[in-house]
């Protein structure tokens, strides 16, 4: 206990000095109205790797986002891009091969990434929960989702039997379980997807959460019921004030519920804005492509926009900027080098394009952009913090 | 699965646990042969535990002796005092019914006790080596293979020189070569369950290690070992009775009903029947302990629709 309070301290200086020489050159955060203390949760430069046998996944390779109390962040971005991981890393459930190498996770100032087991098993379900995307496979099938309910609050709090039980069946009500105390004897089996899901929420919020973290909680069910868990997700989040960070690749879900986005691709993000923002102009060109691949009610289209090729295999990513290869608008130095994660127009996005020493020219010479980006470099390595626009 | 929903709603908190036994019970008697098997068990129990009551004579003593010939056949009559054996003598005159029913107390509580630790131990082990895996579970796995790999009655035979022959030794011995098993199915059990998505969604609610294995692992792994312990009841007391049998268990005066058979193999060849007795109450027990154990295991899981 003393130690990791020891480290937390200490190393806040530490990660000063990292920001400024490392590659988080623009804390997005930090840049708004001063740092600001009340956010709840700030991730910075957090990297999860992979140790496999074939190599090194960086499933997470360096995200930097942070989260205030009562907000909704979404973060989206196409399967494999790093979502999910990022959500188990924050709730530090990453397991064998996986380790967090670098980074930070700072919960009401307390750095989970760096927090005994212990501590974490005390902040699991008490005050940050997590709920997943298959609702029926997430319940313990032997045991009545009553009784479920009921560990949750009984791990976290001293509580009667009695009390716990009225607080599940309450619980219960509250996500819209009809004829809560009967269901209250239900097992996992006999309810459908949406209702297990709501049962899931349930647990999430049984503690009544400083922060959620959904994990593609609508993915699994269909569209009737996604709208009404979505629904119940933002009445929840009025009543009880919780922060959520709700992963998905739906954009339609995202922009019914965050107010804050986060693309990721790769394992990094590459934009960061309010949503309204994100949906008017896309900056990024990944960003762009995703939203043109909604299909948009009432517009006859022969066939959907996708954006062509794959993600980069995480073991081995390109040197420059990891969506390059599936770039409309790409560069040359965009494969040479990987853009810094800019603030432009009070969002971040990390691009070339909108480097202030970029020509946005696809015909530009390799060799030209770079040299010019070079003197850029050299003017600006006096004030640092100028880079910010 | 349609409860009366007013007395449901009476008797919310209180009342669950008991109906929650008798929706066990409930399904625990759709198994018609289970319930046949708890009542022989229970009566065989029964009788045994009050053998001192109402056994008519002492199983040690050699109450028929009518010099040369000691053994008597089933419902013999003694001229002489009136005494009538219902199932008659062993070699050397004692009441077989006598110590068949004392003879139940040891057989019996072997078997049971055994199976008894044998799941505890067996479980504790297979859930620790089956959840943490990697080094532990090379270590644990490796003295498994270690036991599993020593002849079974060779060993059992020299243990039980060793320490000397007596009811503890043989609980000891049968204990001591049990486990493995048991403990190599646990592990598999719970290897199945432990990167299934609920557990990862408890760990994310806050539940601990000890907490995950104990709450829910191995309450999903209820059933294998449930059926291992019910085979292993009627395993115990045929070891018991066969090492017994050989001399090297349970031994004279004491009766167990693997001895009875080794002092009737003397008389068989003139009452080959006399086998019977002992042979019938293993074969009983045994049999039905199996129902039992698969009725339990239908009526513990709720996912079975019965």
């Amino acid at each position: 206990m003393q130690n990791t309070n020891d480290s937390a301290t200490s190393m806040k200086p530490d990660l000063a000095n990292d920001g400024a020489a490392g590659s988080v050159k623009a804390d997005p955060t930090s840049g708004g109205a001063g740092a600001s203390n009340d956010d709840l949760l700030r991730v910075e430069g957090l990297k999860t790797y992979f140790y496999t046998e074939d190599g090194i996944v960086k499933a997470v390779d360096g995200i930097d986002f942070s989260l205030k109390r009562g907000e909704v962040l979404g973060i989206a971005g196409e399967s494999g891009c790093g979502k999910s991981v990022t959500s188990l890393t924050i709730m530090r459930l990453i397991s064998q091969p996986g380790k967090i190498v670098a980074g930070h996770i700072w919960f009401d100032g307390k750095d989970l990434a760096t927090a005994t087991e212990d501590e974490m098993t005390k902040i699991r379900g008490n005050r940050i929960s997590m709920i997943f995307q298959q609702p029926t496979s997430c319940l313990n099938p032997v045991f009545k989702v009553g009784d479920q309910i009921v560990e949750v609050l009984k791990v976290h709090k001293r509580m009667s039997d009695r009390a716990a039980k009225d607080r599940a069946v309450e619980l219960l009500t509250m996500v819209g379980i009809p004829s809560a105390k009967k269901r209250y004897d239900s097992y996992p089996h006999e309810m459908s997807g949406g209702m297990c899901q709501r049962v899931m929420i349930a647990m999430g919020l049984a503690n009544e959460p400083e922060l959620l973290i959904a994990d593609e909680p609508t993915t699994a069910l269909d569209v009737t019921i996604q709208a009404q868990i979505l629904e119940l997700m933002k009445a929840l989040k009025k009543d009880i004030n919780t922060a959520i960070i709700l992963i998905t690749h739906d954009l339609g879900v995202m922009a019914e519920m965050a107010e804050r986005m986060v693309i990721m691709y790769a394992g990094k993000v590459v934009e960061q804005t309010d949503t309204n923002s994100l949906f008017e102009s896309p900056k990024h060109p990944y960003t762009q492509g995703l939203l043109a691949s909604i299909p948009v009610l009432g517009q006859v289209r022969d066939r959907l926009e996708v954006i062509p090729g794959t993600v980069p295999s995480l073991r081995n990513l390109p040197p420059g900027c990891r969506f390059a290869a599936r770039c409309p608008r790409q560069m040359p130095i965009c494969v040479d080098e990987e853009p810094d994660l800019l603030k432009v127009h009070g969002r971040s996005v990390r691009c070339w394009l909108y480097h202030p020493a970029i020509d946005p020219d696809p015909t530009a010479c390799a060799d030209q952009t770079l040299d010019k980006l070079n003197t850029y470099r050299q003017t600006q390595q006096e004030p640092p913090a100028a880079a910010a626009k | 699965m349609a409860v009366a929903t007013t007395l449901d709603r009476e008797q919310i908190a209180s009342a669950k646990e008991e109906s929650q036994r008798s929706v066990i019970w409930r399904r625990f008697r759709k198994h018609k042969l289970a319930v046949v098997g708890l009542g022989i068990i229970g009566t065989l129990t029964l009788l045994s535990l009050t053998a001192q009551l109402w056994t008519p004579y002492d199983p040690t003593v050699p109450g028929f002796n009518s010099g040369v010939q000691a053994f008597a056949n089933p419902g013999y009559s003694n001229p002489s005092n009136g005494d009538i054996y219902i199932m008659g003598t062993d070699n050397i005159g004692r009441d077989v019914l006598s110590r068949l029913a004392y003879g139940g107390q040891i057989s019996l509580s072997v078997g049971l006790l055994c199976t008894l630790l044998v799941a505890i131990i067996g479980t504790i082990v297979g859930a620790i080596s089956g959840f943490f895996g990697g080094f532990v579970d090379t270590v644990l796995m490796r003295i498994v293979d270690l036991v599993l790999s020593l002849p079974f009655l060779p060993m059992l035979l020299a243990l039980s020189i060793v320490l000397g022959p007596g009811y503890w030794t043989i609980v000891i011995i049968l204990t001591a070569f049990g486990w493995p098993g048991t403990s190599r199915l646990v592990r598999g059990s719970v290897l199945s369950l432990r990167n299934l998505d609920f557990v990862e969604a408890t760990r994310a609610l806050g539940a601990s290690n000890t907490r995950i294995i104990t709450r829910h692992l191995l309450p999903n792994s209820l059933a294998p070992i449930i059926v291992d312990a019910t085979l292993n009841v009627g395993g115990f007391i045929v070891a018991e009775s066969s090492v017994s049998f050989l001399g090297f268990g349970i031994s004279e005066p004491a009766s167990s009903w693997g001895n009875i058979l080794a002092g009737l193999e003397d008389v068989a060849r003139q009452a080959p029947l006399q086998l019977i007795w002992p042979g019938l109450l293993i074969f009983l027990t045994v049999l039905s302990i199996n129902f039992i154990g698969d009725a339990l295991r239908d009526a513990l899981d709720p996912r079975l629709k019965l």
